[in-house]
């Protein structure tokens, strides 16, 4: 109990931080979010109406830094994320809701697949370590893991979507279908899914697979590992029982912070395949200076991150009793 | 194994996550499913995105700068549109307009018969009452120069200026009028997103809402008839990527997009349905140079580094043949009111390299050892070129500016950053040359205003919204005055002479190209669209032209 309680009081702590860090850092930037409409009108505008658009935003309100951060501070607590400027007059909320979802459902199953896949190949090559599986899974993994992202992406795109028209190249549905709970639409969905999904898994197999060879390996070196074969056990039920389970633990605190991460989005891939979600979104809002739409989004990456934590840390009291220690 | 199972657990995963998805994202209601069917009156124009956003929000407020696509532009009119292809204004919601004297007051005469979308009739309340929102909460919506807007009976509206302002019917004329009835009961129209609107233009009904499509339909009552010809208008989200690759696809029918090397990218792939059109009509771009500072502050200086440049090679590496060539007016020669006899007369945008380094010696600037010139002060002429780092256009053109420059012994080095950053540099003087964007009016007036008005003039290190270089010209500002006060197209045209020559003389920042308004068209499924035959609009889907657009395109058979 005093272990979860001291790390409750660590996350509450680092909670404080990342929000103050979350109000201070876009205000380091230079300009102000009606100058940078300027290079998005380009010229459209003229500099009475980029002057009166700094009224309606509330930048040239003269509140010292102190004052902007405690009003900041209060608004969280009353649950107000603010207006955002780039969809103004848009609420932070709607705007973050309308993209979250996609997001999430992106990233829990490209995350999911890509850590049971990984995992598993990682038990593989490391039980049959220095064998053709071995020589053949490990190094193509990596080779995958280390191609840069949005070329994979894009080249995934020109060929399997654009040339062999095999696949939907962009948006997360066919945009003439209505949402609705068709068996049509959810199977549009996933289509729509595969290729984004498919080329983050293939990046991040190799860093899964990686981790849980390397622990594995070492692990399987242990005396009790010696003495469960010398007893007679399976293969299969030494390699998962006795050697996996104690080799999962540095692999699920990656993937702890992993999941955290989910809620930042996937910024390359909303590029390439113009799938809705929060990582542009994040991007845009910094272009255009959005101070309260970088806050709401930096807030929920910030909660996402330090709750999974927080989970990872629960997970460990069950993994691994010796983390009970008073 | 273990895994197997795991991964057949993930497709109730995937499922429920697209139920719950659909279910709280999409807010979508009932209404066609769309995508074009056979009869041509169900037609659905598809438009490109912006390419900046992939996700909408329900937003259609006309008095916010960041409303959803469509909201100037098809539901909501102005009183009249201004077509850059040829100068004209075209009676829109309002007939006919007369100046007062001395351009210090603008009186329209409304369009009779006009309904908005709920059936209520369009009056002169409507637009004071547009105006008055726009002064109380949107901090005077850019227009200070109006003193008052007064409804003088049911359909005619009176302006009235605190000075004269004959640009003002480019700028009050365009403003997007928004319907009294609903919008004097809103409590706070600057936090009100509108999701509703009630408009006078061609598509009002918003058919479907998703955030990474929606589709406006047609309004039943619009004031043109038998106009729009079309059901609807789509607007996908896309990212800049995925807009070319639809546009090239064919599965955009309208969209203002940057395609480079477009023939063969573009073209090619359908002869006989693709079709682009860059209308030369944008501003021109600029060398803003920081005129605080040696040797900036020298006129010669100034009209030798514009010498040095070779303007058809950068505008050809840069974009092909699409656009003009910066002249010494500093206007655009598709301009009505462009002078080719002072261009002509003028030699400081021609290359001419011997002659620059000759200008520079002869002034002072002595040639250094290393290749580099000094001032007369002795320091070595090396600067910055700042502009920014997405514009891949402009930096390309900043890279060959600074060879060419380089001929006649000045190092420029070019420093892209983030367009914020150079924003903020240029807006309080913390540069020394900026490839800049347009500035761009339906007058010269905001062009020359904008780089040799007097008025405008902030020190360095405070927020300059315009003339960042801090240019004062004291003649210009007196013919500024005078353009103001002049409301004939007669009139205004001798002092646009004049200013234009005025401009050559003192060369306040360096003219480069004219920005292509970019225009990329599929007639597959629909025609009519503007083209250089056919110069009734530019291509542009986001400006006040769009408007005639819409109502011209008619679906195919």
């Amino acid at each position: 109990m005093r272990y979860l309680s001291s790390r409750l009081g660590f996350y509450i702590v680092a909670l404080w931080g990342s929000l103050t860090i979350n109000f201070l850092l876009p205000r380091l930037a230079p300009g102000d979010p009606a100058s940078s409409l300027l290079s998005r009108m380009t010229g459209q505008l003229t500099p009475a109406q980029i002057n009166a658009i700094r009224v309606v935003y509330g930048v040239s309100t003269h509140a010292s830094l102190f004052q902007q951060y405690t009003t900041y501070l209060s608004q969280l607590a009353h649950g107000n994320l603010g207006i955002s400027t780039a969809y103004f007059p848009t609420p932070v909320a709607t705007v973050i809701k309308s993209a979250i979802l996609w997001t999430i459902l992106l990233g829990t199953v490209s995350l999911l697949i890509g850590f049971l896949l990984g995992v598993s190949l990682g038990i593989l090559v490391a039980w049959r370590r220095t064998t053709l599986v071995d020589s053949v899974v490990t190094p193509s993994t990596i080779f995958l893991a280390s191609v840069p992202y949005f070329w994979l992406a894009t080249a995934a795109v020109f060929v399997l979507g654009i040339k062999l028209n095999w696949l939907p190249v962009s948006h997360s549905y066919n945009i003439d279908l209505i949402p609705s709970f068709s068996w049509t639409f959810i199977g549009d969905v996933a289509l729509h899914a595969v290729l984004p999904a498919a080329t983050i898994i293939a990046v991040s197999v190799g860093n899964w697979l990686i981790v849980m060879r390397s622990t594995m390996i070492s692990v399987l070196s242990e005396d009790y590992i010696t003495m469960a074969t010398a007893k007679g056990l399976s293969p299969l039920r030494i390699a998962l029982n006795y050697g996996a389970r104690n080799a999962l633990l540095p692999v699920t605190t990656s993937a702890g912070i992993a999941v955290g991460f989910i809620v930042s989005g996937a910024l390359l891939t909303e590029i390439v395949f113009s799938y809705s979600g929060v990582g542009y979104l994040l991007y845009t809002a910094v272009e255009g200076l959005d101070y309260p739409l970088i806050q709401g989004l930096l807030l929920i990456i910030t909660l996402g991150v330090l709750g999974a934590n927080l989970l990872v840390d629960l997970v460990y009291v069950l993994l691994d009793p010796t983390v009970r220690r008073p | 194994m273990r895994s197997k199972r795991l991964i057949a657990a993930c497709v109730p995963l995937l499922t429920g996550g697209a139920i719950l998805v659909a279910g709280c994202s999409s807010g979508a209601q009932s209404g066609q499913s769309g995508h074009s069917g056979s009869s041509a009156s169900s037609a659905i124009l598809q438009m490109g995105g912006e390419g900046e956003a992939t996700i909408y929000t329900r937003n259609f407020n006309p008095f916010s700068p960041n409303s959803d696509l469509g909201t100037t532009t098809a539901i909501y009119e102005p009183l009249v549109v201004y077509t850059p292809t040829n100068g004209k204004y075209t009676p829109w919601l309002a007939t006919s307009w007369t100046w007062g004297p001395n351009s210090t007051s603008l009186t329209f005469n409304l369009r009779h018969g006009v309904k908005w979308s709920d059936g209520k009739p369009f009056t002169a309340a409507d637009v004071t009452d547009t105006f008055q929102i726009l002064k109380k909460y949107f901090g005077g919506g850019g227009f200070p120069y109006v003193s008052s807007v007064v409804a003088v009976s049911p359909y005619v509206v009176k302006f009235s200026f605190s000075q004269p302002t004959s640009p003002a019917l480019g700028q009050v004329g365009q403003q997007v009028i928004a319907p009294q009835h609903i919008w004097s009961k809103i409590a706070s129209p600057a936090k009100y997103t509108n999701p509703n609107p009630v408009g006078t233009g061609p598509f009002t009904q918003i058919t479907s809402f998703a955030p990474q499509s929606y589709v406006l339909g047609k309004n039943p009552q619009y004031w043109q008839p038998g106009k729009p010809y079309f059901a609807g208008i789509r607007y996908p989200a896309y990212s800049t990527q995925s807009e070319n690759e639809a546009i090239v696809q064919g599965t955009v029918d309208w969209a203002d997009a940057y395609i480079p090397n477009v023939q063969k990218t573009y073209i090619d792939k359908n002869p006989k349905d693709f079709h682009y059109w860059f209308a030369k009509t944008g501003g021109t771009i600029p060398l803003v140079l920081n005129t605080t500072m040696a040797p900036f502050n020298d006129v010669t200086v100034r009209k030798a580094i514009s010498m040095a440049i070779n303007r058809e090679a950068n505008v050809e590496s840069v974009y092909g043949s699409y656009t003009a060539i910066g002249n010494s007016t500093g206007l655009s020669p598709t301009s009505s009111f462009f002078d080719p006899a002072v261009a002509k007369a003028d030699d400081w945008t021609t290359q001419n390299v011997a002659k620059a380094n000759a200008m520079l010696t002869a002034a002072g600037y002595k040639m250094g050892s290393n290749g580099v010139r000094l001032t007369p002060s002795g320091k070595p002429m090396s600067y910055t070129l700042e502009t920014g780092s997405t514009s891949s256009d402009y930096v390309q053109s900043a890279q060959n500016v600074a060879a060419d420059v380089k001929k006649i012994g000045i190092n420029l080095m070019v420093t892209p950053k983030a367009w914020n950053t150079v924003i903020s540099d240029v807006e309080l003087g913390h540069f020394q040359i900026a490839h800049m964007f347009e500035q761009l009016g339906t007058t010269p007036f905001t062009f020359y205003d904008f780089y040799m008005g007097c008025s405008n003039i902030v020190p360095i290190g405070k927020l300059a919204l315009q003339n960042f270089g801090r240019y004062c010209d004291p003649k210009a500002t007196k013919l500024l005055a005078q353009f103001a006060a002049a409301n004939t197209p007669s009139a205004q045209q001798q002092i646009a002479d004049a200013l234009q020559t005025e401009f050559a003389r003192v060369a306040p920042v360096i003219p480069l190209f004219t920005q292509p308004d970019w225009g990329e068209f599929n007639t597959a499924r629909f025609t009519g669209f503007p083209s250089a035959s056919n110069p009734y609009a530019t291509g542009q889907t986001r400006y006040p032209g769009a408007v005639i657009v819409l109502t011209t395109v008619k679906p195919v058979g």
